[in-house]
């Protein structure tokens, strides 16, 4: 019989995830030894790619670090040229990126909520296995991912890594009567989120709460998603492009991906970093009040406060964040008029911009220094699975001390389960290039 | 790049012809050859056949063939056999091995994609799955040499096999 004060669990490829990570754990003597989530996908190197190219280029090109979120690259991307071009996109071309955002928002999420986490809660191996005893709630998430996909479709060009946005607005801007052919989907998907959110209310959550540092976006009046300050439970808050005086990132051996840090200085220590968290939690727990009024009761019905601490019910979470994804994609929709142009007229000059939205796994911050002739000079890209990192391991050494009488398999299958509470995207978070240089 | 011809032919046309799904990437090199093959039947029996193309998640591919009774599918492989290798599975008998079929990092691609129908009884009576093994999956828009030429044999059996369901 293994020896359950001292062992060590290994999963070599994390399952559901987004990407090629893996785990190890090391206890000894009944105390958490080590803790790695292992991110050994190759780096991508996006950032050197985006050197010399034209500043209008960079929502493209980042659009394929990933296949799930391409919005919320293509979004920071526009947002922080037209920050370092001195340009503010506003009126129905800001409604129709907010309403871009929401159809990316609602396919994640479906995704995540639906094939890649409810599994866990309800033990099977996967959505597959899972679909023969539930059909209704697969048939159901699959028709909600559908309906974010047509928005992205219809906004973006196509569903997967959209070609419609550029610095400025769009290429094209949809027709009335075509917008709002989104509404009846809408309507019919929000009986569907609050059929999933039925569903996932029911699962058994462990018992277990940490005390994050949450940051994320926060706007005076909207549920934040493509603008606002960023915004800390300790009282944080600054613009986007005062990020990396309070955040940096270090590179931890096991990793091919940087990992993020807040400053937390100390006598003694000046340069002392904490762990912060990002992603829905954080954004549900400093937005709260900013939910729509339905939003905020099926919330409250669900069993959650204003505050959420325990990453298991994060697909609660996800599933409030859809509801309010789709009342506010219906709002747009319905109140839509077009603009008078695609796009707004934007001339490059010489600067730096910093552009922070929040994709669907948390804050990302794209920050571009430009040349007057418009070609980049320099990018640095922060994704959320990057920023997230050291609470997963966090999270881990917390979570199985007390639990280290469970069997390897029930062990293990929590422990996985604890990162899926993430929706770790490993893909987005190796984007990194790391210049080595040889010395004589 | 745009392909000349559209993806459903002109109205009326078509109305019960089987559907042809191209899957892959078109970066990938290799994993494009389901792509490729797609859009070489779509050119030899235009306007007789119906051929639209996925990047292959499973998602998309459950929502391209609900309802529809015949179906052909095909995609770029890497089973061990030669590049090059043809293959025809047909789904509506039995699992596919999903570590032939390279789906999205979520695990969800083809082969989850024929399981979830069938699990959630939309499997469409007849699924016909081509694959046409590859070599090279690394990034770049050429085909392999042996799976160029397979490509053109998968396209003349789909063909065949489109215009025989037709009949």
């Amino acid at each position: 019989m293994n020896d359950r004060k001292s062992r060590n669990i290994k999963v070599a490829m994390l399952a559901r995830v987004e990407g090629e990570g893996g785990l190890e754990v090391r206890v000894r003597n009944g105390r958490v030894a080590d803790v790695k989530f292992r991110i050994f996908e190759p780096p991508r190197l996006f950032e050197a790619f985006l050197r010399g190219r034209r500043f209008t280029e960079a929502p493209d090109i980042t659009a394929r670090i990933c296949g799930i979120c391409p919005v919320a690259y293509q979004m920071s991307s526009v947002h922080a040229m037209e920050a370092a071009c001195g340009v503010i996109v506003d009126g129905p071309l800001r409604e129709l990126r907010r309403l871009l955002y929401c159809g990316e928002w609602i396919e994640s999420h479906a995704l995540h909520v639906v094939m890649l986490h409810a599994p866990d809660f309800l033990g099977y191996e996967s959505a597959v296995h899972m679909a023969k005893d539930h059909a209704g709630q697969v048939t159901n998430g699959l028709a909600l991912k559908k309906t974010g996909n047509a928005i992205v479709a219809l906004l973006g060009g196509r569903e997967i890594h959209p070609i419609n946005v550029r610095v400025g607005g769009f290429y094209r801007t949809p027709t009335k009567r075509e917008l709002h052919a989104l509404v009846e989907p809408l309507e019919r998907a929000r009986e569907r989120t609050l059929a999933m959110l039925d569903w996932v209310k029911g699962f058994e959550f462990p018992d277990f709460e940490r005390d994050y540092e949450f940051v994320a976006l926060r706007h005076p009046h909207e549920y934040a998603i493509n603008e606002g300050q960023i915004a800390s439970s300790l009282g944080l808050e600054l613009p986007a492009s005062e990020y990396e005086r309070h955040f940096v990132e270090e590179h931890a051996q096991h990793s091919n991906a940087l990992r993020s840090a807040m400053r937390a200085p100390v006598e003694g220590d000046p340069g002392a970093v904490k762990p912060y968290l990002v992603g829905p939690l954080a954004r549900y727990s400093l937005n709260f009040d900013r939910l729509t009024p339905t939003a905020q009761q099926v919330a409250r019905d669900a069993g959650l406060g204003p505050v959420c601490r325990n990453p298991f019910r994060s697909i609660l979470v996800r599933s409030v964040e859809t509801l309010w994804a789709v009342e506010e994609a219906l709002r747009i929709a319905v109140a839509y008029e077009p603009p008078a142009a695609p796009a707004v007229r934007v001339e490059p000059r010489a600067g730096t911009g910093v552009g922070a939205t929040e994709a669907p796994r948390g804050l990302l911050v794209h920050r571009y220094r430009i040349e007057a002739d418009g070609s980049i000079a320099d990018a640095k890209i922060i994704p959320p699975t990057a920023q997230n990192q050291k609470s997963i391991e966090d999270d881990l050494w917390k979570f199985i001390e007390p639990r280290l009488e469970l069997d390897d398999a029930t062990l293990t299958w929590q422990c996985e389960q604890a990162v899926r509470n993430y929706d770790p995207c490993i893909s987005c978070a190796t984007h990194f290039l790391r210049l080595r240089r040889l010395e004589g | 790049m745009r392909d000349a011809l559209p993806e459903t032919a002109p109205a009326g046309g078509l109305a019960g012809a089987p559907l042809l799904i191209g899957v892959g990437h078109e970066g990938r090199c290799d994993d494009a050859a389901g792509l490729r093959a797609a859009r070489l039947v779509r050119a030899l029996l235009w306007p007789r056949a119906r051929v639209i193309e996925r990047a292959g998640d499973a998602a998309a591919l459950l929502e391209a063939w609900r309802g529809e009774p015949v179906v052909v599918v095909v995609d770029a492989m890497s089973s061990g056999s030669p590049a090059g290798t043809v293959r025809r599975l047909d789904a509506s008998r039995g699992p596919l091995h999903a570590e032939f079929f390279r789906g999205s990092t979520h695990g969800l691609g083809l082969a989850e994609a024929v399981e979830l129908s069938r699990s959630l009884g939309q499997l469409p009576p007849s699924l016909a799955i081509y694959g046409i093994e590859g070599t090279d999956f690394g990034l770049g828009t050429r085909l392999s040499f042996p799976v160029e030429c397979a490509v053109r044999e998968a396209a003349l059996l789909i063909s065949e096999e489109l215009l025989a369901a037709r009949d």
